[in-house]
């Protein structure tokens, strides 16, 4: 299964050169949020797309009340023109996948001022309006699938997309996540007391909390041999995807880290790989106290090997992007084996000693090849969806 | 590559649907049966610009929460999630009760070694007046105040979790959303998720429920539905009698000619004639399904006329229409769920029977009892 | 608990309890609400929220971590200057 194109929105701007950028520049991208008036809130940072960013898409994708829908409908265009696949025309077997966490609903949070809320139309209880920016700017003609799992929304999308495309359903699928910060989230993660006043950093002792971010990450994925056989060349392979849950709480992990436990096993199993094949590992990494300590136990544990497992999250540079953290994180998966850069753990000042059992990347990452990056997400509800995803040029990773 | 289509067998069917006891009741609806009266029902947003608005809608139903699985930690949960629980509790027990086969392991909240159980469920209302809670107590009182235990329930999970949480299910947990079709693909994706080794089995259900906040998302001029239904699902074995879920395609039809495209998609699965002896279509375009039952070709039932319009959970209720209607009519029968949105987006399941129960009880020893498979109900 | 300044530690227990999916006799103040109640920390944040709500004032991230029991709860309410009666 190949990667044939990216795109991007997020934090960094439009375009997944200017999200790698980002990364390798070791840009943090947290800031006071400037959508929203936090000026009560105790905590006011958000990851946000910027401005300029957003008001650039005018030229490129038409108006919607949602701008996720926008994100999406960008990402997917240059996913798509990356990937060399004409966006309209009903001549290719084209389908959508596409994950989020909370569809449109963010456009309700603009009624929200002091007293009454103030009701903007009806968009935000239509989660299919999701899809209509991309529908206008892309001709689908197989299935649209639109997932909303949780956090791990963008891996549910490149796994069910995998699986059309295996199954011969579609010839190209378009796999994305996409979230628009939202209020109403800042709102319960005030009330949940799990907001980074400052900055989130993952794994270190001193973590306070996340940071929500915004953006949309896609993927277009084909069977390699199609790719070669119109010209085209793997940015990446996709060499396997696993899902679990962990049946356990509704917004705290297994603290044996279960699912994810699963899913790393899952995904080298059918991928024929070991622990010690794994050369970087992508992690979830939100900056909360209890997750990220039950998230290096866990990869710890399933991928136990001659050497530590390599670890860095890029949540302390793009915050936690929710429904599009998974798809903007695969990217950079992507870009790091194409390059041949670890990215670093940004933010990190001083290792958790609890996180002992992970080797985590330095701020600065690392220059080495990479064959095989894990990239795991979880979220609330307990979902967990795992993407191994290896080099281009190599058959097996 | 193991084949997709022809590889699920219905092991049970959980139902919460107002006015409908059992699979029964709901295949007499199928057949053409009396629907029952609708009430109109006032909602309300308290502390926001929406009026009041008047609905037609069924009284809120009960969740009759099955005791194996009752007990603490269900107070705080919103009621879409309970209906989900005591569907999905229904339809993974159902099967411990009797013929003709069983679950691969004697009940899902009892999992043994059957290899893991995926959860998928389709819902656009999920978790959508808790959003619009927070986003009032955030207009209303002072940051930090909003509920913390309602956030977390404000994203469209809240059934898949719960299931997944109460029912001890750690595979595969997917929730899709959208139109009516993504109850369909739930289906779809239970049937990849089996047919590649992610599962062994699989609770696939949708549900709705209605609040001034999901009125606003719904069609105009059907019933507001509320419920919840789920089936479970397994591989079938050759030969093995029983409910089975056929070929089934997923595409996106040319909008400008959606009767057209429908036909199309109803020839790629039943050939020109003959097979299904009717089709459940999930669709909030009246007009079309009015078209398709001008064909003549087979009876054409409208869940959202029937039942109401229930947004994502649509598909997923055709596909548990047609289960029930082939439980309770003789085999073999077959039966079509066709859902259609307006965007063009579009899937067809084809859910057979064959063979005969082994039980004079039906196919999950419940009361079901045989209906006509004359009518044309539309 | 309609007076600022003033409540009675039955009220916060019945509210506790309400929470907490237990009987208010359970709520003892020395019962601690992990171990021994078996709540889940969302459960005690709803807790802290409600209190901050009904009686109008706020604890710190701190102060709410810090507690452990129904007894730590009222020592930092009367630490605030509220009169918490029987």
């Amino acid at each position: 299964m190949a990667v044939s194109g990216v795109g991007a929105v997020s934090a960094a701007g439009l375009g997944a050169d200017a999200l790698w950028t980002a990364v390798t520049e070791r840009r943090v991208l947290t800031g006071p949020v400037t959508r929203f008036d936090m000026s009560r809130y105790p905590a006011r940072c958000g990851a946000e797309v910027p401005a300029g960013a957003v008001a650039d898409l005018d030229a490129m994708v038409p108006g919607h009340e949602s701008l996720a829908a926008r994100f999406l409908a960008a990402g997917a265009l240059e996913a798509l023109r990356h990937a060399g696949i004409p966006e309209q025309g009903r001549g290719r077997l084209l389908g959508v996948f596409v994950g989020t966490v909370m569809a449109t609903r963010p456009v309700l949070d603009r009624g929200i001022g002091s007293g009454r809320l103030d009701v903007p139309g009806r968009t935000w209880a239509d989660p299919d309006a999701l899809l209509a920016t991309l529908r206008e700017v892309v001709t689908v003609t197989g299935p649209t699938v639109l997932f909303a799992p949780g956090c791990a929304a963008g891996n549910s999308a490149v796994a069910a997309g995998a699986r059309a495309v295996a199954a011969g359903e579609v010839d190209v699928a378009v796999c994305g996540g996409v979230s628009e910060l939202s209020l109403e989230i800042l709102a319960m993660f005030t009330s949940l007391r799990a907001l980074a006043v400052d900055t989130v950093r993952p794994f270190d002792v001193n973590r306070r909390g996340t940071i929500p971010g915004e953006g949309a990450g896609v993927l277009v994925l084909e069977r390699v041999d199609r790719l070669v056989a119109r010209g085209g060349r793997p940015l990446a392979r996709i060499l396997a995807c696993a899902a679990a849950a962990d049946a356990h709480n509704p917004t705290q992990p297994h603290p044996d880290g279960n699912g994810l436990v699963s899913t790393i096993h899952g995904c080298l199993d059918r991928a024929r790989l070991t622990s010690d094949d794994v050369d970087w590992v992508c992690a979830h990494g939100t900056g909360t106290q209890a997750s990220d300590g039950i998230e290096a136990r866990a990869v710890a544990k399933a991928l136990a090997g001659r050497r530590r497992p390599v670890v860095s999250s890029i949540k302390g540079q793009f915050g936690h992007a929710e429904g599009a953290a998974a798809a903007l994180e695969a990217i950079v998966a992507v870009r790091a084996l194409a390059d041949g850069l670890v990215p670093g753990n940004v933010t990190l000042v001083e290792p958790d000693p609890a996180c002992g059992g992970i080797d985590l990347v330095e701020p600065a990452g690392r220059r080495a090849p990479l064959g095989v990056v894990l990239s795991q997400a979880f979220g609330f509800g307990g979902g967990v969806s795992t993407v191994l995803l290896g080099r281009g040029d190599r058959a097996t990773g | 590559m193991p084949p997709v289509d022809d590889c699920l067998a219905v092991r049970g069917l959980g139902l919460r649907l107002p006015g409908v006891a059992d699979a029964a009741d709901l295949a007499r609806l199928v057949a053409g049966g009396p629907l029952p009266p609708v009430p109109l029902r006032r909602f309300e947003a308290p502390d926001t610009d929406l009026g009041p608005v008047d609905r037609r809608t069924q009284a809120p139903v009960e969740p009759r929460i099955p005791a194996a699985v009752a007990g603490r930690g269900l107070r705080a949960l919103p009621p879409e999630s309970l209906l989900a629980l005591a569907a999905a509790a229904d339809a993974g027990t159902a099967a411990a009760g009797g013929p003709p086969d069983r679950w691969l392991a004697p009940s899902v909240l009892d999992p043994a070694d059957a290899g893991p159980a995926a959860v998928l469920w389709a819902s656009s209302s999920a978790g959508l007046t808790e959003y619009a809670t927070i986003c009032v107590e955030a207009s209303t009182l002072d940051p930090g105040l909003s509920s913390p235990i309602i956030g977390p329930a404000s994203a469209f999970n809240g059934p898949a979790a719960t299931v997944s949480i109460r029912l001890g299910i750690d595979g595969p947990n997917e929730t899709l959303t959208g139109g009516t079709t993504a109850g369909l693909a739930a289906l779809v994706e239970a049937a990849r998720l089996v047919s590649y080794g992610d599962a062994a089995r699989a609770l696939v259900g949708g549900s709705a429920t209605v609040s001034r906040w999901s009125v606003a998302g719904l069609a105009d001029g059907f019933v507001a539905g509320e419920g919840a239904g789920c089936l479970a699902v397994s591989p079938g074995r050759d030969g093995e009698p029983g409910i089975r879920l056929g070929r089934f395609h997923r595409t996106t039809l040319d909008r400008s000619d959606l009767a057209a495209g429908c036909r199309d998609l109803l020839r790629t699965v039943c050939g020109p004639a003959g097979g299904p002896v009717a089709a459940v279509v999930s669709t909030l375009d009246t007009e079309l399904v009015r078209t398709l039952a001008d064909d003549r070709v087979r009876p054409v039932w409208h869940l959202e006329r029937a039942l109401g319009d229930f947004g994502a959970a649509g598909g997923l209720l055709a596909a548990a229409c047609a289960v029930a209607y082939c439980a309770s009519a003789p085999a073999p029968t077959s039966v079509l769920a066709l859902a259609i949105e307006p965007s063009g987006n579009a899937a067809i399941l084809e859910v057979s029977s064959w063979g005969a129960p082994t039980s004079s009880s039906g196919w999950w020893g419940d009361n079901s009892r045989s209906v006509g498979v004359s009518g044309s109900p539309t | 608990m309609a007076q600022r300044g003033v409540v009675s530690a039955a009220v916060l227990r019945d509210l506790a309890a309400e929470i907490f999916e237990v009987n208010p006799d359970e709520i003892t103040e020395g019962a601690a609400f992990y171990e021994d109640l078996g709540i889940d920390s969302v459960q005690k944040v709803e807790f802290v929220v409600r209190i901050e709500r009904q009686l109008g004032v706020r604890l710190t991230d701190e102060e709410a971590a810090g507690l452990q029991d129904f007894g730590d709860t009222l020592a930092v309410l009367r630490d605030r200057g509220i009169s918490v009666g029987p």
